[in-house]
């Protein structure tokens, strides 16, 4: 995959450190599945985390504690006989990866789309973090999403097609960090439709007349 | 880039620990090695880990023997070693020793239940135990689902299968983190240490230093500019 759109270093220290809410780490974990570099920046970081950890002062931990950990992992021993995980039964060629087939299973085609005129459709996700808000965004080959500006930060990691703007070219695996400051107008390519993961903390402002018209567009 | 969640086939990890308990000595006579040819304040950031007993080898020996064998010694140890520096760890400003005690518990737990994931061709045992209990954490004070990406999720990541020498890269790797680590300015270190042990996003970070966002954003960026030439990737 050729990714040329990373998450910022702060954005992946706020993952890597396990700041980053629900919605975010989603956004952040799909786009982890498709972009090695990504992972091993990630891969960097957590090993920070574990040299702070060897380094960190020694806390008094109770006598009492190692006893009563015990006692779970032997209750564990009893209940678990059987309970192998199996291996997931993911369909070759899946756009889908991982992460975010934990929340939307593995066929886009087969999800309850929901329109929002102008041949965009939407899929919202539940969380529950509840300061996002998460949706799979389809965008017609070659057509426009309302012009809009962010209130807060917004996350998009491309899954299938791509889309351009003002700042650049998205294909799969790119995620976009958008904040207020930006005006966008993201057209997906001529070639294919777009399909893309979408992470809010505001309601998008949409500025121009035609999403005005159509009033699905103001609940994103 | 480990995570505790993978669904790794226990096989990799189980040849890769056996490698690690055959060829302790070995990596201890290699780890001398490279310590020697390093510069002379890695010998001062390396002072701690020349006890054996720390050594990451051997604490990696241990987490692949409670994989293995379930073997309960080696997890005392294990206890032992980490349980408090969990709870050092995690007990910044606002958290009650309760709440430590609470997370370094739950961590304790999983790092029993998910040992079979630990890998350590991808992560030291402290790298590991680190994600185990940053994940704990969420988990215990958030309550909320922590999405990882899944490495062995072979249409997406297409990495090639890691050597058994990567388990040495990846030690010299983390013993270079840690001299730069120990190198960087006080200003850039605060900011990841303030990240780390309060889980903190980069935002409540300018707040709680009162710094405008862009400071914080440049100190990070600044830090891994420097962090990521010893990552020897292309990253």
């Amino acid at each position: 995959m050729n990714i040329t759109h990373r998450p910022s270093d702060e954005l992946m220290l706020d993952y890597a450190s396990g700041a980053l809410s629900e919605g975010w780490a989603l956004a952040i974990a799909t786009h982890l599945s498709m972009c090695g570099s990504t992972s091993s920046l990630l891969r960097g970081m957590e090993t920070i985390g574990g040299i702070l950890l060897d380094e960190a002062d020694e806390a008094c931990i109770s006598d009492k504690m190692f006893g009563s950990i015990l006692d779970k992992i032997n209750s564990d021993m009893i209940s678990s006989v059987g309970q192998k995980k199996t291996a997931n039964d993911r369909r070759f060629g899946s756009v889908v990866p991982q992460p975010l087939a934990t929340y939307v299973g593995n066929d886009l085609e087969d999800l309850a789309w929901k329109n929002l005129g102008l041949g965009v459709r939407h899929l919202p996700i539940e969380l529950s973090d509840k300061a996002t808000s998460a949706r799979l965004i389809s965008i017609p080959a070659g057509k426009p999403v309302p012009e809009h500006s962010h209130s807060g930060r917004e996350l998009t990691v491309v899954l299938s097609g791509g889309f351009h703007d003002v700042t650049g070219e998205y294909g799969p695996g790119d995620i976009q960090e958008a904040y207020g400051d930006l005006e966008h107008q993201p057209h997906a390519r001529d070639a294919e439709d777009c399909i893309a993961l979408a992470i809010t903390d505001a309601p998008l402002r949409f500025s121009g007349i035609a999403a005005r018209l159509v009033q699905p567009f103001f609940k994103i | 880039m480990y995570t505790e969640t993978l669904t790794s086939t226990e096989s990799t990890s189980i040849t890769a620990l056996t490698a690690i308990c055959a060829d302790n000595e070995r990596s201890v006579v290699s780890e001398h090695k490279i310590e020697s040819s390093n510069q002379m304040d890695a010998r001062t950031a390396t002072t701690k880990n020349e006890d054996f007993k720390s050594d990451a080898n051997y604490l990696n020996s241990l987490l692949i023997k409670v994989a293995v064998s379930q073997d309960k010694e080696a997890f005392k140890e294990l206890f032992t070693h980490f349980a408090p520096r969990i709870k050092g760890f995690f007990q910044g400003q606002g958290s009650s020793s309760d709440k430590a005690d609470e997370v370094v518990q739950e961590a304790m737990v999983n790092v029993w239940r998910k040992s079979h994931l630990f890998d350590p061709t991808k992560a030291k045992a402290s790298t590991w135990i680190f994600t185990v209990a940053r994940n704990a954490r969420i988990d215990l004070l958030r309550k909320e689902n922590r999405p990882e990406p899944d490495f062995t999720d072979p249409s997406f990541f297409t990495d090639s299968e890691p050597q058994p020498d990567e388990i040495y890269e990846r030690d010299n790797e983390a013993q270079r983190l840690q001299v730069v680590l120990a190198q960087l300015p006080e200003e850039q270190s605060k900011v990841l240490r303030l990240a780390f042990f309060e889980q903190k996003a980069h935002a409540e970070i300018a707040e709680e230093l009162e710094l405008p966002l862009g400071t914080v954003k440049s100190r990070i960026r600044l830090a891994f500019k420097r962090l990521r030439k010893e990552l020897g990737e292309n990253i």
